[in-house]
């Protein structure tokens, strides 16, 4: 599904190139559960931006489902997003003015899904996260772990195909944490989602069947999993 | 999408009170004008829509090229030139001539009343789409002295009965039979008539002399009007160039009217005619289409400055909402989808205002029918099913304007913003964009402000100018055709009536009389005005005699012989000094000669339009149409009883019509302060929309940067320095926009004031109490915001971050 061959991301600093990523070469195959470590700053969320589309590596080339992505345009990206491309972020980042139905509803409008799909799809989400009681209360009336439960239902409602997570548990006490976990785990066994984390925590890594260790941006070495 | 987009729109707005507040508001007040004008340039475009065939119609106009490279165009055209066209020509399929010398006192059915009217031939009901409630509408113009009402002149003379088969007696013109009564109008027209009577008529009243010698007069281009239809397919062009073959057969061995070098007869579609431009003899009362243009233009700058509002203010917060945009393209919306929903909110927002302004419309409405022009225009301002949809297109315009920008800024977001912390980024390098909105609301505001200040001074200006005659206490009473030695003896002998004089017209108003003058039979005549006047006139109007002196005493009695001029007269015509000119011999016209017996000191008898020109004062009773009466100082009230209730003895079936000249004089200025009022209430919105625009983004300054002005004040700033650093750029804008303003304020005003030969001079005294009060609306405005923010306590920001 992923491919990274040779990739490079820097940053300018003056007359110099600080190098975020460099020879990071990658396969992460469909149905795969892929767990990100290394030390802070040595460039995890920079390399997941990439994979997520979010940033562009100065060199190198990326490969998404046979696609070469540095050929995509916004529209094409957009569809992405739309079709195979789910994000949690570490701060949620449910829209505030939304309710929790209407943070989940509005991918699907984007995909203009019809009607009667959306509310049936919404309820099934809804339920298996039970949220049911929740659906109309607005973000700032949720807890942390509730928002994050939000911001992963949102990432699985349009059905993508990988689901990248940028410390989806940073924020969170860890039975919550634990949860979220669960799903992945869930969703990564039954329905076959590719998912893409970023940890800082050995437990969370474990829910996944590889572990990547990152150091000033290189790949440092990979681990499977054993369960 | 869209209920989502609608629900999404009013959160934000009530998430956001204040800048909502400040948009709905603004948006509102001038949306209220917007409408306003909307449902005036509707109702203007409703005449003459009922005729049939109505696009084949057309009326011939003139265009007559004067001797001095000028033209003027006139509604009407030469009797003779509709049959000329009719004969030579085969695509006019029908025409119809309007002659318009009909009006006087007209008896019938009991009553006396003034009523005008025109001349028409029997195709008239044939192009033009009344129809008769009473009577044969294709014969009903046949016969000479005939005439057909209108349903409501007939309901005037003839309320109980009908009206056909009666005779109405028009003074001066004699009995007509009534033949028809037309059923009210099926719409608007430009025609204005309260009766048609048969074109048959006019050989016959014009051997009585009842009407001039039109019918065979190719010169008189005032009279006639004249419609034809086309056949379907005919050419207006191909019509225009056989217009332009007879202009040049027949004028040629003509001798033209002195003013004039030629003439160009040229067609105006009949659904055209209102409103269109001006014209000389123009019928029909819509408003000018000039006016439409004036009032929609400004219209559309405080209808664009609230927009500019709106676009500042929500450029202002797109920082706020860069990470939802952010948000919303991760989870899949396209840029096109992002443009919608901002556009969405800009339509919401113009929606509620669009109520809002609907009800203030409402209260804006009594104020414009107070003012002057439209007590004369008729405007009949409707709503029904269609101008709804009217306000809600205009609406929606006005919402996808105002979201225009911030929708094709901000749905440029990258989705990467979801990633950043706001405060480390500059999402916009608009503040340039910003700032010039900013920048042209005030600038159009203060060009508003110095126009209301030039005009209003203007005005104080010729209201208060020395004319160089004495309008005071003087009472003009108009004769209403009655004859002076009746009226003049009865009047003088009221107490408190110090003189009476007679003359024909007013003097320091628009009525124009003039006459072809020459002082020697050889010379090319020259076109003065006139004035007809008594002996008593001079000195009842305080002029001064430099050389000569008044008519003399038995003048009066023999024909007119004797003339009195201005020095403006006397230098034109090279008569030497006045004292020399006095007993020189005056040609008027081809047949009077008459004796120069004064000259008058130069004085002003035009409004401050006109320069100083020529003018003579003539002596011929017949032409006397009004009294001066000057009334003894105190209190005139007692004494217009008086003048009244003598009158109403001598003339019991009309009451006395009068007026005082200060008064009279004053009218002719009535445009000017429409001007005025329409100006200083756009000025107003213009104002109060940019000073709120203002406003918000202070406010929105301030708050942004609530935490530097506390660490600064922390460090020990003081006060006024946190006031200065935060007022700074806003004042610097607004000295922007006086820069700008100034010389454009400058350019319109001296384009006004070169109306006037007799103005204010455009100074600094006249420009810079606009500035003063831009600066003191702005400073105050800026000042609230900044002073808040510099007295606020340090520590509740710092705590707050
Ligand atoms: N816009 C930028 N300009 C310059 N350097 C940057 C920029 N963004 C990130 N970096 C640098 O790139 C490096 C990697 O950052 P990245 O966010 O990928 O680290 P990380 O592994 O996710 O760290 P953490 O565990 O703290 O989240 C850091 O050293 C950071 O300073
Ligand atoms: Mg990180």
């Amino acid at each position: 599904m992923i491919e990274l061959k040779n990739i490079e991301r820097y940053y300018p600093t003056g007359s110099l190139k600080t190098y975020v990523l460099r020879y990071v070469n990658a396969h992460i195959a469909e149905g795969e559960f892929v767990s990100i470590m290394g030390p802070s700053g040595s460039g995890k969320s920079t390399l997941l931006h990439i994979l997520g589309m979010l940033d562009e590596p100065t060199d190198g080339e990326f490969w998404f489902l046979g696609e070469g992505v540095h050929k995509f345009n916004e529209r094409r990206r957009t569809e992405m997003y739309r079709e195979y491309i789910g994000f949690v972020f570490q701060a949620y980042h449910l829209i505030d003015d939304l309710t929790v139905y209407e943070n989940l509803e509005t991918p699907l409008l984007y995909k203009k899904v019809p009607s009667t799909e959306r509310k049936s799809r919404i309820a099934d989400l809804l339920d298996r996260f039970n949220m049911v009681a929740k659906k109309d209360l607005f973000p700032s009336q949720l807890s942390g772990g509730q928002q994050q439960l939000v911001g992963v239902a949102r990432a699985l409602i349009g059905r993508p195909k990988l689901i990248l997570a940028d410390e989806p548990t940073g924020n969170l006490q860890s039975p919550q944490a634990k949860e979220i976990m669960e799903v992945f785990k869930t969703l990564n066994r039954e329905d076959g989602v590719t998912i893409v984390q970023v940890t800082h925590s050995e437990d969370n890594a474990k829910y996944g069947n590889r572990i990547l260790h990152l150091k000033d941006g290189r790949v440092e070495n990979e681990e499977l999993v054993k369960h | 999408m869209l209920s989502s987009y609608l629900t999404l729109a009013l959160r934000n707005l009530l998430k956001n009170r204040l800048f909502s507040a400040i948009n709905i508001f603004g948006l509102a007040l001038s949306m209220s004008l917007g409408l306003f004008i909307l449902l005036l340039i509707r109702d203007a475009y409703r005449y003459d829509t009922f005729h049939p065939d109505c696009e084949r119609v057309y009326r011939i106009n003139t265009e007559a090229i004067r001797k001095n490279g000028g033209s003027e165009s006139y509604a009407s055209s030469p009797f003779p030139v509709g049959a000329a066209l009719s004969q030579g020509f085969s695509q006019v399929e029908e025409s119809v001539r309007l002659v318009r010398h009909l009006n006087g006192e007209t008896s019938g059915g009991g009553k006396i009343l003034s009523v005008a009217g025109m001349f028409a031939e029997p195709s008239f009901f044939k192009i033009f789409g009344f129809s008769m409630l009473d009577g044969n509408a294709a014969t009903a113009l046949n016969e000479p002295f005939s005439i057909v009402l209108t349903e409501k002149s007939a309901g005037k003379f003839f309320p109980h009965e009908s009206a056909v088969g009666k005779t109405l007696e028009i003074n001066g013109y004699g009995a007509f039979k009534v033949t028809g009564v037309m059923a009210a109008f099926p719409g608007k027209t430009h025609l204005e008539f309260e009766v048609i009577a048969s074109a048959a008529s006019i050989p016959a009243l014009e051997k009585s002399e009842a009407l001039p010698k039109l019918s065979e007069d190719w010169n008189d281009y005032y009279g006639t009007y004249t419609y034809i239809r086309l056949r379907s397919g005919g050419s207006a062009q191909q019509t225009e160039a056989a217009l332009a073959a007879i202009s040049k057969t027949e004028y040629a061995n003509r001798t033209l009217e002195t003013r004039d070098a030629g003439y160009r007869f040229y067609l105006q579609p009949l659904d055209k005619i209102t409103p269109g431009p001006m014209l000389g003899n123009s019928m029909g009362r819509g408003l000018p289409a000039m006016l439409l243009w004036f009032l929609s233009a400004l219209g559309a700058v405080v209808m664009l400055s609230a927009c500019f509002n709106y676009t500042n203010l929500t450029l202002a917060r797109s920082l706020v909402r860069a990470r939802e945009i952010g948000v919303r393209k991760v989870i899949g919306a396209s840029r096109w989808q992002v443009a919608g929903q901002l556009l969405g909110e800009g339509v919401v927002t113009a929606m509620l205002s669009l109520g809002i302004g609907w009800l203030l419309m409402k209260l804006v409405q009594p104020a414009f029918n107070s003012l002057s022009f439209t007590q004369f225009m008729d405007v009949s301002v409707k709503e029904d099913g269609m101008t709804i949809l009217w306000f809600v297109g205009f609406a929606l315009a006005v919402g996808l304007i105002a979201g225009a920008l911030p929708a094709l800024a901000m749905s440029k977001i990258s989705p990467s913003s979801v990633l950043r912390k706001l405060e480390g980024i500059r999402l916009f390098k608009r503040v340039g964009l910003r700032k010039t909105l900013l920048v042209t609301q005030f600038t159009v505001s203060l060009v508003f402000i110095i126009m209301v200040t030039v005009i209003s001074k203007q005005i104080g200006h010729v209201m208060n100018m020395d004319y160089g005659f004495n309008t005071a206490q003087i009472l003009n009473v108009q004769l209403q055709g009655q004859s002076p030695d009746k009226i003049i003896p009865i009047l003088s002998v009221v107490p408190g009536v110090e003189r009476i004089s007679a003359a024909s017209h007013n003097m320091g108003t628009y009525q124009d009389w003039s006459d072809d003058v020459r002082v020697s039979p050889e010379a090319e005549p020259e076109i003065v005005r006139d004035y007809f006047v008594d002996r008593n006139f001079a000195e009842n109007m305080s002029l001064t005699f430099v050389a000569g002196e008044n008519f003399p005493a038995n003048a009066v009695k023999g024909r007119e012989s004797f003339l009195v001029v201005n020095e403006k007269f006397v230098e034109r015509f090279k008569l030497g000094s006045p004292a020399e000119a006095i007993g020189k011999q005056v040609l008027i016209g081809d047949s009077t000669r008459l004796t120069l017996t004064g000259v008058v000191k130069d004085f002003l008898f035009k409004p401050a339009s006109y320069a100083l020109e020529p003018m003579m004062l003539r002596n011929n009773p017949a032409q006397w149409h009004l009294l001066n009466v000057k009334i003894a100082a105190g209190d005139p009230t007692a004494t217009i009883v008086a003048l009244q209730r003598a009158w109403s003895q001598a003339v019991p079936e009309r009451p006395m019509e009068s007026e005082f000249y200060d008064q009279t004089i004053q009218a002719g200025y009535a445009d000017m302060k429409d001007i005025l009022a329409i100006i200083a209430v756009f000025g107003l919105l213009g104002i109060v929309i940019a000073t709120l625009g203002l406003l918000g983004m202070a406010t929105y300054t301030v708050e942004t940067r609530a935490k530097e002005v506390s660490l600064r004040k922390v460090m020990g700033a003081s006060v006024s320095d946190l006031v200065l650093l935060l007022s700074r750029k806003f004042l610097v804008l607004l000295a922007v926009a006086a820069v700008i303003a100034v010389p454009i304020g400058w350019f319109l005003g001296s384009m006004f004031l070169d109306q006037f030969a007799y103005h204010i001079s455009l100074g600094i005294g006249v420009l810079l109490p606009g500035i003063l009060l831009l600066f003191a609306i702005g400073g105050l405005t800026i000042g609230s915001q900044t002073m808040r923010a510099a007295l606020a306590n340090p520590i509740k920001s710092l705590r707050s971050e």
